[in-house]
């Protein structure tokens, strides 16, 4: 029986266990295997690119302008001559903003954020958690050009009213607004990090005789607290790279505040300390790095020096978004190894609790306050009678032993209140502001009187186009980059280079995305389509729905790919062992058992970045957006469209003269939208959730 | 029925690859209809520095084509307004309007991406190089005037300004309403963001390239220039004669005459002031075109300084040519 | 103890003789020397195991005692399954190095069936489920693929209970149906050898009552090689049993003879229950 081996003899297999399927069809199974790698690198390639492109066109900057000016240069002014011939790019006050605007936000959002994270994963009864979880998913959904709308008509007046502000284009309605688009980001993470604290831990602190409110602040929350930290850090990353709101809401200008700040103004005879100039900016306007980018990126003619520190912020941009999104990743790892945290964060739960609670009285408040000026104020009052009922509608296990419990819980809904109550305010205000506009003819019409009358429908079938295009280019790229990742990949470096890439390619702030697109598709792809095509006019380096979808392509990509990930993972291992057990090979068994299986999924992430693409602005900016065509064709690849959140941005800062109600009926269709795109999803899932039987 | 459903991804898999194909394929078929250029051009170096290949030969614009309009966000409105009228007049002429900034305008013109550029100012040189060095002079056409109106908050008793007091005042040298003959009160001066054409001329015409005030309110609109001065006494702003009217009207604002120097007699905006030259803060606005304009955007051109492009001027509140 | 007394052929309908160690069939699948290693972990050490043709041969022992991983190795599927495996000796079918470098695994595992742990049918029509492996690289008509799939569960003794709603879904099925369901599905490969790792522990006694009938069936047609925690069961079905301890094997021989008569104190210890 055993007999020696030689290894000459293993060649003598016969036949009959070689592959006796066709050359044909082995050739196509090593193509297809051969595009899923080549798809799975994409997202390390795009990452590489958008950086090398970016920089490639900042460096040149610093070959003609002292790097140690841009750098530590306290003032941006890049249309007047400044020492030395040269203009003052100074990145310091932009990025002064940017830091304070995200800090500001940071300090609104993360009470709320953890306090409505806790609460859904902790006091909410069971049931009306999955309903709480996708209103939260909903709010993440405003585009980011409604919010902005949002901050311009209704909260920034309200705040230059309530405090006297000069203007209500200030620094503080930046923040407010990027809380807004910050706390979902934070509640849904932290939410996730809460669920996943096993359950034992929970059981044996409870055995232990701990109130379930020490348990979650002593037990829970610390276990879950680097999950905590990472979406804390996700959310400043989503707020520090947000263009269109601090564009439209933060004046672009630099306050005296900040400028006193850093030592460019003298100071007054009554010397502010720092802590009161820092104060004092959020009363006044500022200019971030975003904005800068967007609103000067039109008056600068390429070549020149000030378009190279434009890209020159972009670098920036990229550089502390990747810093920020590496810390989130590491900390989300750190999760998995579930440690227990320090009494720190027991306090701080307990810290953020209460200014949670404090908040959402203040945000009731103010509300109710800008209800009273604003369209909106009807359902304000029936919303927080709604709302107020989900802070007593607490799991009916929890017995309280303390009031100081009892505090707490109420504290944690009030956030819960703060966080969601702002954005069905919004929702509300948009809706009544706009909805006697939603007539046939607003919806079919092409835009008329310079925009200031007339309808939209040019723009929402360029909307259309582009959700189109966006997701024929990224679905099939996504879908195969993700079975690369979790069919194909071992574990090893390269896959962690691939996760990495694809954390920083969601991070990317979508205004490098547009600038990514500008140069890369419209500028060079677009120049050699023209030439090959022998265009004697170019149709390829316009603005064209091709590069608009190609550039929002990119920037949805990672949410495809996680999405798809997550339900090929979903499909039982089995599956896959019954397939390759009957002589299935990776590619069969891909394509016949995990693929049909995952298709739940897969459309989920397809409808979801989807809606995605319809509501981001920055990335069609340069590439695909214009403001008016007579060209009355249907979207076409190789055109030029309008499309919704341009077009309610140009509405709004150039067409001024448009009525409230027209502005009001764009954002609506805006939000319609993106809402019913994001609602089907979220069915969707909830329905194939219940659905699935294994 | 589960092989139909693989069934299916196969097929919509396999559409998604032919509509991709077909989405880059057919304008390049259709790009291959075209008239064939003269001079091939050369794609540029990747992402080159703007200068972007396929911009040779003179752009012949053929009746039907698609006319890209891109740059000046002042004109935006206007140049919307022209090309609807025109549109109706010749329902075959594509036109395209782009806002962005004159800079974005003439960099697309040069770039032969856009076949007329918008601008609130005159072209500086380093573009007309750049035209010319892609073999082309850039031809002007003045299209409009606009002039920029100084208003303040309805209160204040101040009776006129000089250019040299507006200047006091923007460069932050002016600090107090009392110091030119106002009411005691603390001055707040609101202008435009860096984006706006209208903040780079006020800056050069009116502060004569020195820097803002850095405690300047920036704001991203007319109405936002508006509403800051409408709510503190001692504001100030500057705002295009265009959009003005509509608030002084409302009461929000008043609008204050304004003068070359010290006795010089100050005078209000009006159409008659500006194109007579004694309203000091106006300027031409301008089209661009590559070499003379040929074809439809010289239709376009004559449609825009004929009789019913300057009705619409007038109407829409800038100043006419004439 | 009662295992002595269980003499499953006596009981059974089947006639066939039970194998003695006089008159041993002809060997299959020859296995020499095998050591098998996940990673740095060594799991089977030095296993030489013949399966005879036609017989159904036992593997027990206690958890993580190298019984699976030998299954596995046997069709290859530890490859798939996990990576860094690396495998010395050699697995011989019909004479034939299953391990050489010719050898297409995908032709190899439709001619060595697999039946898993816990059922596990696609979420595919029964229909469907059958005609899985048949179809994979072939597109036979729907006649012949009709037959074959009512032939495979047939053999499976599933027909008569699935014949109405072959369309239906293989998951609205009962566990044991469901794993017979899999059976049919590796027959329809027309396999000469069917592993099976466990397929009873998931299955009440009734189901699994049947599949034993099944497999004593089977076996006049197919070789089958069974992996099984229950000693009972062992001793009910097979004719060879393989004891593994640790990654080796301790004892190998005929069933009735290594249940009456280990020769090894571990085997006893371990029949006797007194660990494991």
């Amino acid at each position: 029986m055993s007999t020696a081996v030689s290894n000459a003899d293993r060649s003598n297999a016969s036949l009959s266990l070689t592959d006796s399927r066709t050359r044909l069809s082995r050739f196509r199974e090593k193509i297809i295997n051969g595009v899923i790698t080549a798809s799975g690198m994409t997202s390390i390639v795009f990452v590489a690119l958008i950086f090398l492109f970016i920089f490639k066109e900042a460096f040149p900057l610093l070959s003609t302008y002292p790097a140690a000016r841009f750098f530590f240069g306290r003032e941006w002014a890049p249309t007047t001559e400044g020492v030395g011939g040269l203009p003052d790019y100074g990145l310091v006050p932009l990025l002064l903003s940017s830091v304070l605007v995200t800090l500001g936000a940071v300090a609104l959002a993360v009470p709320l954020g953890v306090a409505t994270a806790v609460y859904i994963a902790e006091v909410a009864p069971p049931r009306f958690r999955p309903t709480l979880k996708a209103l939260i998913e909903l709010l993440a959904a405003v585009p980011s050009v409604v919010l902005g709308f949002f901050g311009m008509m209704v909260l920034g007046p309200y705040l230059q009213a309530r405090f006297g502000f000069a203007t209500g284009d200030t620094l503080l309605t930046g923040s407010i607004t990027l809380a807004l688009m910050a706390v979902p980001t934070i509640a849904t993470i932290s939410e996730d990090a809460l669920a996943a604290v096993p359950r034992d831990i929970r059981e044996a602190s409870l055995g232990l005789g701990a109130t379930h409110w020490q348990t979650v602040r002593n037990v829970i929350f610390p276990a879950a607290a680097s999950g905590v930290v990472a979406a804390v850090m996700l959310g400043v990353g989503r707020a520090i790279g947000e263009t269109m709101v601090v564009l439209m809401v933060t004046g672009n200008g630099v306050g005296i505040n900040l400028l006193q700040l850093m030592g460019v103004m003298p100071g007054t005879n009554n010397p502010l300390t720092a802590f009161q100039n820092v104060f004092g900016a959020y009363a006044e306007v500022c200019r971030t790095l975003t904005a800068t980018v967007a609103s000067e990126m039109g008056e600068v003619v390429p070549g020149q020096s000030h378009y190279h520190a434009l890209f020159m912020l972009g670098v920036v941009l990229f550089v502390i978004t990747f810093l920020i999104n590496f810390t989130a990743d590491f900390a989300l790892k750190r999760t998995r190894d579930v440690r227990s945290g320090s009494g720190g964060a027991s306090a701080f739960l307990s810290f953020l609790a209460v200014l949670g609670g404090v908040l959402g009285i203040g945000v009731t408040i103010a509300l109710v306050g800008m209800a009273g000026d604003a369209a909106g104020g009807l359902g304000i009052g029936l919303l927080v009678a709604t709302l107020a009922l989900l802070v007593f509608l607490i799991r009916p296990t929890i017995t309280y032993r303390r009031p100081i419990d009892y505090a707490m819980y109420a504290c944690l809904g009030l956030g819960l209140l703060a966080a969601l109550l702002p954005t069905l305010f919004l929702f509300g205000n948009i809706l009544i502001g706009g909805f006697r506009q939603l007539t046939p003819g607003f919806l079919t019409q092409a835009p008329s009187d310079g925009g200031t009358a007339g309808g939209i429908g040019p723009a929402i079938l360029g909307t259309l186009g582009l959700m189109f295009g966006t997701i024929l280019l990224a679905l099939p790229l996504g879908i195969c980059a993700a079975i690369y990742l979790s069919e194909f990949a071992k574990k090893g470096p390269l896959v962690g280079a691939i996760r990495m890439a694809i954390v920083n390619l969601a991070g990317v702030p979508s205004i490098v995305h547009g600038l990514f697109g500008l140069i890369v598709f419209k500028t060079f792809l677009g120049g050699w389509l023209d030439y090959f095509a022998r265009n004697s006019t170019p149709v390829w380096q316009n603005r064209t729905l091709l590069w608009g979808a190609a550039t929002l392509a990119i920037l949805v990509l990672p949410i495809v790919i996680t999405t798809t990930e997550e339900a090929l993972l979903s499909v039982p291992a089995s599956f896959r062992e019954g397939s390759v057990g009957l002589g299935a090979t990776r590619w069969q068994t891909i394509r016949r058992v995990v693929l049909p299986a995952a298709i739940p999924g897969i459309l989920t992430g397809a409808i979801l970045a989807i809606g995605r693409s319809a509501g981001e602005t920055a990335p069609i900016l340069f590439t695909a957006a214009v403001t008016f065509t007579t060209d009355v064709r249907l979207p076409s690849p190789d055109a030029p469209v309008l499309a919704l959140p341009y077009h309610l941005y140009y509405v709004v800062t150039q067409a001024t003269q448009a009525s409230d109600g027209l502005k009001y009926g764009i954002a609506l269709v805006l939000l319609g939208l993106v809402f019913t795109v994001n609602i089907t999803a979220i069915l969707l899932r909830t329905r194939l959730r219940r659905a699935r039987r294994w | 029925m589960i092989t139909s459903r693989s069934a299916f991804i196969r097929t919509a898999l396999h559409a998604t690859v032919s509509a991709f194909v077909a989405t880059v394929s057919l304008p390049l078929l259709t790009g291959c209809d075209a008239p064939a250029p003269e001079s091939a051009s050369s794609p540029a170096a990747a992402g080159g520095t703007g200068a972007s290949p396929a911009a040779g030969g003179s752009a012949p614009m053929t009746a039907g084509g698609n006319v890209s309009i891109e740059g000046s966000d002042t004109l935006l409105p206007l140049s919307q307004k022209w090309v609807e009228a025109f549109g109706k007049k010749n329902p075959n002429a594509k036109m395209t309007v782009t806002g962005g900034g004159s800079g974005q305008g003439i960099t697309a013109l040069i770039n032969g991406t856009a076949a007329i550029a918008n601008a609130s100012r005159a072209a500086e040189d380093k573009e007309k190089d750049a035209a010319k060095a892609k073999g082309f002079e850039m031809v002007e056409t003045a299209v409009a005037r606009d002039g920029i109106t100084i208003v303040v908050h309805p209160s204040n008793t101040v009776q006129s300004l000089t250019l040299e007091q507006l200047k006091g005042i923007y460069t932050g040298k002016i600090n107090n309403w009392k110091e030119i003959g106002g009411p005691d009160t603390k001055i707040i001066a609101s202008g435009r963001d860096t984006a706006s054409g209208t903040y780079k001329y006020f800056q050069e015409d009116v502060l004569k390239k020195e820097k803002y005030r850095p405690d300047m309110l920036t704001t991203p609109s007319n109405n936002k220039i508006a509403d800051n001065v409408s709510k503190q006494k001692g504001g100030i702003g500057y705002i295009g004669v265009a959009y003005a009217t509509e608030f002084v009207q409302a009461g929000k604002v008043k609008e204050v005459p304004v003068a070359f120097k010290q006795g010089d007699a100050p005078v209000l905006p009006t159409s008659e002031n500006i194109l007579s030259g004694k309203y000091p803060i106006s300027r031409a606005l301008f089209n661009y075109t590559k070499g003379q304009p040929e074809g439809v955007v010289k239709e376009y051109l004559d449609f825009v300084t004929g009789p019913e492009g300057q009705e619409i001027v007038k109407k829409e509140g800038y100043i006419t040519l004439k | 103890m009662s295992i002595a007394s269980t003499t499953v052929n006596e009981n059974s309908t089947v006639a066939e003789p039970k194998a003695s160690a006089d008159e041993l069939p002809p060997v299959l699948i020859d296995t020499s020397d095998v050591n098998f290693y996940y990673g740095d972990f060594h799991a089977l050490k030095s296993v030489s195991l013949p399966l005879y043709a036609n017989r159904i041969t036992a593997m027990i022992g206690p958890s993580g005692c190298g019984k699976s991983t030998f299954l596995r190795v046997l069709n290859r599927m530890n490859e798939e399954m996990a990576s860094d495996t690396r495998l010395e000796g050699r697995v011989l079918l019909q004479g034939q190095d299953i391990y050489a470098p010719v050898v297409d695994k995908s032709t190899l595992r439709k001619r060595i069936g697999m039946v898993f742990q816990r059922p596990n049918p696609f979420p595919k029509s029964i229909f469907d489920n059958v005609a899985y492996g048949p179809t994979l690289d072939a597109r036979p008509n729907r006649r012949t693929l009709e037959e074959l799939v009512e032939r495979s569960l047939q053999q499976a003794a599933l027909w008569d209970e699935v014949k109405d709603k072959l369309k239906q879904s293989a998951l609205a099925l009962s566990g044991g149906q469901q794993q017979r369901l899999c059976i049919a599905r590796a027959l329809a490969t027309r396999p000469e050898v069917i592993l099976m790792d466990e397929p009873c522990s998931a299955l009440d006694p009734n189901s699994t009552n049947r599949i034993e009938e099944l497999m004593l069936e089977l076996k006049k047609e197919y070789t089958i090689a069974i992996v099984t925690h229950n000693m009972q069961q062992a001793a009910r079905v097979s004719d060879f049993t393989a004891f593994f301890l640790k990654g080796v094997v301790m004892e190998f021989g005929p069933t009735e003879r290594l249940f009456t008569s280990p020769e090894k104190k571990e085997t006893d210890d371990y029949i006797r229950g007194r660990f494991g």
